[in-house]
């Protein structure tokens, strides 16, 4: 039973828009909104007296800078899409040449996503913070 | 197979029988030929595979629940059956109570032992699910005559309550596709870190039961909308009913299942399983909830629970429509009729609402919940709630932490879901969607999106494990005719049915690396369980510069000293987080505790704490104060302590007491405790408290005297003399100190 003559949009396009949403929510984006951290942090070289920019911010468990979250949330995307890939390419009703490029695809996005996990090591420091700092005697 | 092996043994024992030629040999040839009749049975012992695919389920099932308890048990084998944090001993002192007293002493017991000098209803005020769930186990133990104290079956209320979580993904996953999605879901959220937060042993809060209840509640949901059954419908009102009873949290519930429903009446699939189901589930649901006192009437007067009530009543109209459809033959006698009813429709509910709201029936939306829609709110309006720090919104890293290969496996599974959408898929993807948006807004909430991004990601493996190993098993088309029929040559001209290159070996690959994915979150999550979720709050631990664990167990040395030495009706005066540990182990009266429910006297407290010691002993005395605990991490380097959390506390009691102002602590904005501090800061009653006596210990051989740890400086004001305290008790790290007011001067 349909009230009015408004046309539903597919499914694959909801999907699409979902997905979207999906990366603006696990890159942070509430947390940019509210807490407005910097988009990238930055340090100087003590020696030279340099800016360098620095991607990951550090000693903290739950932080962020803009583009750091972006780019994780990005990753996350592009490896759910390589999934996606693998189950298109293995379709059997595609042309050829198609489900070639498709497998391509996969490989790359698998090897582009798995090297994210490396950087699991990041948010791995932030948890000297949640034990406290290194007492070198105790004798009281 | 094993009937037959054994008939042709006995026949063949009864052929040996038959002749009875020789008796003496006839019973060894008859033992042997039954020996070899039990061998033959054995090496012929064949599961059909639908008993062999049961069996291996079983065990899956069985090993899943092993885990999940298991995994949870670090701090318990670590340290000891203690209850951690904070909230956790609230909940075990009133089941004590329950136990002790009974059911109808705690459902109307007025607390006069927190508060001071106010008092709480707790019968009224709290959601009695986790501790009736806990005094129920302890019951049903002590009948089978296992002596268990109650405080182990809290601590171990958590990870079994778990491992029932897990079994219903099973039944969960198995209702959206197939068993192998439901074996996968009930694996991933067995050990997901995003659930273990808040189920480890010990963890004895109100969430250990409330996700049970939540997925409990949603599994039977869409069970009976896939069935139409009114019997899945009243177990899933029941559900819901021990969600209300046991978490804040079953607003989600009621505010979700209206969404599911108006999306599925906008996808056009409305049905009459959907009607039976969602109008069951309403109307049964609310009529229990309306037990739980803490709840009352909130379902027909708080403007959180309107939109249940609005899409019901919509259901109702839909009913109608359909009904009138089928019985007018004339289809434009039914658009007429589809309009005015549309029309009335809408305009009676808007006008009901309108009244509802103008006369204050409805009440509007609370602090709490309003801030989940807009996050910037509770910065500005309720500081009490911005405090927390479970309340911040999420980064990518704690996504990360908490979910690892899932947060990739989501959008993948939810592709999957949009591929073929069934009532059932629908759900999981509003729910998924709508929970990680609330993820988002609040860390502590990646909890009740867990259960939806293990489901979906259960998906998505399921899904690509079936295509691989489709891939894998795939043989070249055998062409059974010798005549190449049209559809064959034109196939065979683009290639589709050819496989592709390297098929099988990149198939191969591709498992082996899913594999490498899935113990690699194996790892992730042991680990993060053991290092990250596993403390007890109340025990710290740190390492020493020689590698050596060293334990802190000051908390609760000062919580055993208030109980030994001073009066029993002694009041302690201390922040709000530490209210509900000293009434449950320090057994003394506090003024202010962790349920926060009435500002103005934290902000009185707060008030106390920021003035200067003559003022905070004017408020000390109108409190009717005998000691003040403060908690100082400036020798251990402990940085949850009180002189971190000041600038909340001046906030708070600003928000009441317009003399406190938090620029007057700060100098040139920045919050300093060394020698350029704002003197306020340094006249401040936290201040006096933490740091007497602390100018004239070494902490550090390299640091001069008064070195606070916990900030990194040397502290401003060393000579601190308290006129109207002295003090009492410091635990043996200086992390928690007691002082005694002093009574007032006579002459």
């Amino acid at each position: 039973m349909k009230l009015s003559a408004m046309e539903l949009p597919s499914a694959m396009t909801v999907f699409v828009m979902v997905l979207f949403a999906y990366f603006l929510v696990v890159s942070g984006f509430m947390y940019d909104v509210i807490v407005a951290p910097p988009g990238i942090g930055s340090s100087q070289d003590p020696v030279t007296g340099a800016v360098r920019p620095v991607v990951f911010l550090p000693g903290r468990v739950n932080g962020q800078y803009i583009i750091e979250g972006l780019s994780s949330g990005f990753m996350f995307v592009l490896g759910g899409l390589g999934l996606v890939m693998m189950d298109l390419a293995s379709e059997k009703a595609r042309a050829r040449n198609v489900r070639l490029s498709f497998m391509g695809a996969v490989w790359e996005v698998t090897v582009m996503s798995h090297s994210w996990f490396f950087l699991d090591a990041m948010t791995c420091t932030g948890l000297e913070e949640l034990q406290f700092g290194v007492l070198s005697c105790l004798e009281e | 197979m094993a009937s037959t092996g054994k008939e042709t043994a006995n026949g063949q024992s009864a052929k040996a029988m038959g002749p009875g030629t020789t008796p003496i040999t006839a019973p060894s040839a008859a033992k042997a030929a039954s020996w070899e009749s039990y061998y033959s049975s054995v090496k012929n012992f064949k599961l059909k595979t639908k008993q062999q695919e049961l069996l291996i389920r079983i065990a899956v099932l069985v090993l899943i629940y092993i885990l999940a308890f298991a995994c949870r048990l670090f701090s318990v084998l670590r340290y000891e059956s203690v209850i951690h944090e904070f909230d956790p001993y609230f909940n075990y002192r009133t089941t004590l109570y329950l136990t002790q007293k009974g059911f109808y002493e705690f459902w109307n017991w007025f607390d006069y032992e927190s508060w001071y000098p106010l008092g709480r209803i707790v019968g009224g005020t709290l959601y009695p699910g986790l501790m009736v769930t806990a005094a129920i186990l302890y019951w049903v133990l002590r009948f089978l005559s296992l002596a268990v104290h109650i405080k182990d079956v809290c601590v171990l209320t958590a990870p079994f309550f778990a491992s029932n979580t897990a079994m219903v993904a099973y039944f969960f996953g198995t209702e959206l596709r197939d068993r192998g999605t439901g074996l996968v879901a009930a694996i991933l959220l067995a050990i997901c870190p995003g659930y273990i937060s808040r189920s480890v042993a010990g963890s004895y809060d109100n969430e250990a039961v409330a996700i049970f209840a939540l997925l409990l509640t949603f599994y039977l949901f869409v069970k009976a909308v896939n069935t139409g059954s009114l019997a899945w419908s009243l177990g899933a009102a029941f559900g819901y009913f021990y969600m209300v009873s046991a978490w804040g949290g079953y607003i989600f519930i009621i505010n979700l299942l209206p969404i599911y429903v108006l999306v599925l009446l906008v996808t056009g699939r409305y049905s009459l399983r959907l009607y039976i189901a969602y109008s069951s589930v309403y109307i049964i649901g609310m009529l229990l909830a309306m037990q739980i006192r803490f709840v009352g009437y909130q379902h027909v007067q708080s403007g959180e629970h309107m939109a249940a009530m609005g899409v019901f009543f919509l259901m109702q109209v839909f009913y109608l429509v359909e009904y009138v459809k089928k019985q007018l033959g004339d289809p434009k006698l039914f658009k007429a009729f589809l309009r005015v009813t549309v029309t009335l429709a809408v305009g009676v509910g808007a006008l009901a609402l309108i009244v509802g709201l103008a006369t204050g029936y409805i009440s509007p939306w609370t602090g709490r919940f309003y801030s989940l829609l807009d996050p910037t709110y509770a910065k500005i309006h309720i500081p009490i709630i911005a405090s927390v720090s479970e309340h911040q919104p999420t980064a990518w890293s704690s996504f990360m932490f908490d979910f690892h290969i899932l947060s990739i496996l989501f959008p993948a599974g939810l592709y999957f879901c949009f591929k073929n959408l069934t009532d059932g898929t629908i759900f999981i993807i509003i729910y998924g969607l709508t929970s990680l948006y609330f993820a988002g807004v609040m860390v502590r909430l990646i909890l009740v999106a867990t259960p939806a991004v293990c489901l979906i990601s259960a998906i998505a493996i399921s899904a690509t494990l079936k295509n691989l190993s489709v891939l894998l098993r795939e043989k070249a088309p055998v062409y059974t005719s010798t005549k190449i029929t049209a559809k064959q040559k034109a196939s065979a001209k683009t290639g589709a049915d050819q496989p592709l290159p390297f098929q099988k070996e990149g198939a191969f690959l591709l498992l082996l690396g899913a594999l490498y994915m899935l113990i690699n979150f194996g790892f992730h999550c042991t680990w993060v369980t053991s290092e990250a979720y596993s403390s007890p709050s109340i025990v710290l631990a740190a390492r020493q510069s020689n590698g050596e664990r060293v334990i802190f167990d000051d908390f609760r040395e000062a919580y055993f000293w208030l109980q030994h030495n001073t009066p029993p009706d002694a009041k302690v005066m201390s922040w709000w987080d530490y209210g509900y540990q000293i009434t449950a182990m320090g057994n003394r009266t506090v003024i202010v505790d962790n349920n926060t429910w009435n500002n103005t006297h934290i902000a009185t407290v707060g008030r106390a704490m920021a003035s200067n010691e003559d003022d905070a002993y004017d408020i000390m005395r109108q409190l009717d104060v005998d000691y003040v605990l403060v908690v100082f991490g400036g020798v251990t380097g402990y940085s949850s302590d009180d002189i971190n959390k000041f600038l909340w506390m001046v906030r708070i009691g600003s928000g009441v007491f317009p003399v406190i102002q938090e620029a007057d602590y700060l100098n040139n904005g920045e919050y300093r405790i060394d020698k350029d501090a704002a003197p306020k800061m340094l006249q401040s009653l936290m201040y006096k408290l933490c740091y007497y006596r602390f100018g004239e210990l070494h902490t550090d051989h390299n640091r001069p005297t008064g070195f606070d740890r916990a900030r990194g400086v040397e502290i401003g004001n060393k000579d601190i003399e308290l006129k109207h305290l002295e003090e009492a008790f410091t635990t043996a790290n200086w992390i928690v100190r007691i002082y005694k007011v002093k009574p007032p001067v006579n002459r």
